[in-house]
């Protein structure tokens, strides 16, 4: 009976620490950049960030968010929610009611005013963009009841549009970066993103090394 | 009379109230199970927080909404 050849387990795992040539010059090219958090919205090469689609080789190369100053309008509105009820008893219908009413009211809105601030935060938390050596990944959450998540591989990206326009933007560094795809969702946006130019940069590089792997034959 | 007035109008207010935060509390269990979902798509470091978050959410929610049904109607 023909016996299977099986790698020994000490090569399998050697295999899976040497990083693909590719990623390797993307290290260099590219360099570390932003801080390694739960709440960063800028990372390169996060070693803590793992995707559900991705494959095991696949290094993440770029971790986004919107840039922090983003959250500002909400967080004003949640600090006005969160005073509003030191004014209740000056409201007559409130003011009627007996104290456990008003005890409950002003409990039931501070959970409110809670979940508001923390429905705006996941907003913010789980809108993200990836970048890895093999494609881009948006992660679309725009309410508690819609999330999408859509990928395309980095020799589908077509044209790459990077845009910073108004006072906000150009005082605090921030942009969006649009991309082109021929995949099936045919544009990603990366809104509000720190250092967008240098984003644009970074994928025009990574679409030049595709394309050199491809002549060279490298292709995965 | 001013009783019987009195008594509906809280058992109005009270009956308000419970729908109110039943619906929130509907609210607030999607809301944790969403961000299990997307911790699951997206695993990062220390996201169990986000996650304690959203707990501690539907538990708040969950002791208003036990509170008001045991609000007095006179």
């Amino acid at each position: 009976m023909a016996e299977i050849y099986k790698k020994p387990e000490k090569v399998e795992k050697m295999e899976k620490k040497l990083e693909r040539v590719s990623v390797v010059a993307l290290r260099k090219m590219i360099g570390k950049m932003g801080v390694e958090n739960l709440f960063t919205p800028f990372a390169t090469f996060p070693t803590k960030i793992h995707f559900q689609t991705q494959a095991d080789e696949e290094q993440v190369v770029l971790f986004m968010r919107q840039h922090l100053i983003v959250n500002l309008p909400w967080v004003i509105v949640a600090i006005f929610l969160f005073t509003l009820p030191s004014v209740f008893s000056f409201f007559p219908p409130f003011a009627m009611l007996p104290s456990s009413y008003q005890f409950v009211i002003t409990l039931g809105w501070y959970t409110f005013a809670f979940g508001y601030s923390l429905a705006k935060l996941m907003g913010w938390f789980f809108n993200i963009y990836i970048v890895t050596d093999e494609r881009i990944v948006d992660v679309d959450f725009k309410n508690i009841f819609f999330r999408k998540i859509s990928t395309a591989k980095i020799d589908e990206i077509q044209d790459i549009n990077v845009q910073s326009s108004g006072a906000f933007e150009t005082f605090f560094g921030y942009g969006s970066v649009f991309i082109q795809t021929a995949a099936e969702v045919p544009e990603f946006e990366f809104i509000a993103i720190s250092y967008p130019d240098r984003v644009g940069k970074i994928l025009n590089q990574m679409i030049d090394q595709e394309e050199q792997e491809k002549i060279e034959g490298r292709v995965k | 009379m001013g009783i019987l007035e009195s008594l509906t109008f809280l058992l109005f207010v009270k009956v308000l109230v419970v729908i109110l935060l039943f619906v929130y509390l509907v609210f607030a269990m999607l809301m944790m199970r969403q961000i299990v979902a997307m911790t699951r798509a997206v695993a990062m470091q220390d996201d169990f927080i986000i996650r304690i978050i959203g707990i501690l959410h539907f538990v708040m929610a969950l002791i208003v909404w036990v509170i008001s049904l045991f609000l007095q109607t006179r």
